[in-house]
């Protein structure tokens, strides 16, 4: 395009914008933002930067003890806690022992199954569960829009 | 005044101004209306520093620029993904267009026809297009720095704002040229 024409043209766009008035805000904006403006807003949801000095302190004080118990504190612990503590969780450990074993069996299988069936009937299983997953992906995504959805609001 | 009441009046005095740069960029106005309490709730944090600032209408500007932009590249790209297919937000909403003053009696009703069509225009550019060009005509930002927003070469906001224009010339013709000829 002509160079004198481009400036031209973006001179006429240029006063075509500018000479756009402000839109009116939605008559609801002001309420809304109001009311949510003045709930009271629980620690917890407050950024680190809006956190008050003293529990800022506080805070980093709590903290660093933590690390201090998670890397230092075994030495305080007494050998005969120690023996009496793996005694309780050696039960638990079998449960998991057992969960491994399972799980080994499992692939085992599974490895057995991937060997006779082909590489055919494996790529459209992936075909079919990459499908299956963009499927819940989009309904997904469209039922959540749907909930939150609010009148006047696209979907 | 209790700070309630002064942040009211605040609120009240620059609604449309920030409404009007967020509705202009994300073209959406639920989103529009959504990103202007945000910028107002962060506003209402920092009351204290903004009360009677002259500057405040610029910083309430900026946070609505870096809001609907921030809106437009995290919420789209995550939500977009299947039902953007309905979403019609690229080809603009159907929503009247209401201005904050209405366009004078006296003044001619062509005027403010024209703008609507302006406005209807705008929101139905694309994205990739819309935003550059209004935050270089509205927001008076340099190339370079939109590039730099954006997050995209210089050559690609030139030729995106080119385009705009191009199309908005298409589609308002010859009332762009009315625009410039004095007003009776």
């Amino acid at each position: 395009m002509n160079p004198e024409l481009e400036k031209e043209l973006e001179r006429e766009i240029n006063r075509a914008l500018q000479d756009l008035p402000d839109l009116a805000a939605p008559p609801g904006l002001l309420a809304r933002t109001m009311t949510a403006a003045e709930r009271p807003v629980l620690w917890y949801a407050l950024s680190w930067a809006e956190w008050t000095l003293p529990m800022r302190i506080a805070f980093l004080v709590f903290t660093l003890m933590a690390v201090a118990a998670l890397f230092f504190g075994w030495r305080a612990v007494e050998p005969g806690l120690l023996a009496a503590a793996s005694r309780h969780l050696a039960p638990m450990a079998g449960g998991l022992t057992s969960v491994w074993k399972f799980l080994s069996a499992l692939a085992g299988a599974l490895a057995l199954a991937v060997e006779h069936l082909g590489k055919g009937f494996m790529l459209a299983c992936l075909v079919v569960a990459a499908g299956s997953w963009a499927l819940c992906a989009g309904l997904g995504t469209m039922f959540v829009r749907f909930a939150s959805a609010r009148p006047g609001r696209n979907l | 005044m209790t700070d309630a009441k002064q942040f009211e009046t605040f609120l009240r005095n620059y609604q449309d101004m920030v409404f009007s740069t967020a509705m202009r960029l994300v073209a959406n106005t639920a989103e529009a209306e959504d990103i202007s309490q945000e910028v107002f709730l962060r506003a209402f944090k920092r009351f204290g520093e903004l009360a009677g600032d002259p500057r405040a209408g610029g910083w309430l500007k900026t946070v609505a620029i870096n809001l609907s932009l921030n809106h437009l590249t995290r919420y789209r790209a995550r939500w977009s993904f299947f039902s953007e297919i309905f979403h019609r937000a690229e080809t603009g909403e159907e929503t009247e267009i209401e201005y904050a003053a209405p366009d004078n009696v006296e003044e001619n009703t062509a005027a403010s026809e024209r703008r609507v069509l302006v406005e209807e225009a705008l929101r139905q550019l694309p994205r990739a297009q819309r935003v550059p060009l209004v935050l270089y005509h509205l927001e008076g930002m340099k190339y370079e720095d939109i590039a730099a927003k954006l997050g995209v070469s210089l050559g690609k906001v030139k030729t995106d704002i080119f385009r705009a224009r191009a199309v908005l010339r298409k589609k308002l013709g010859p009332r762009l040229q009315e625009e410039g000829r004095p007003r009776a």
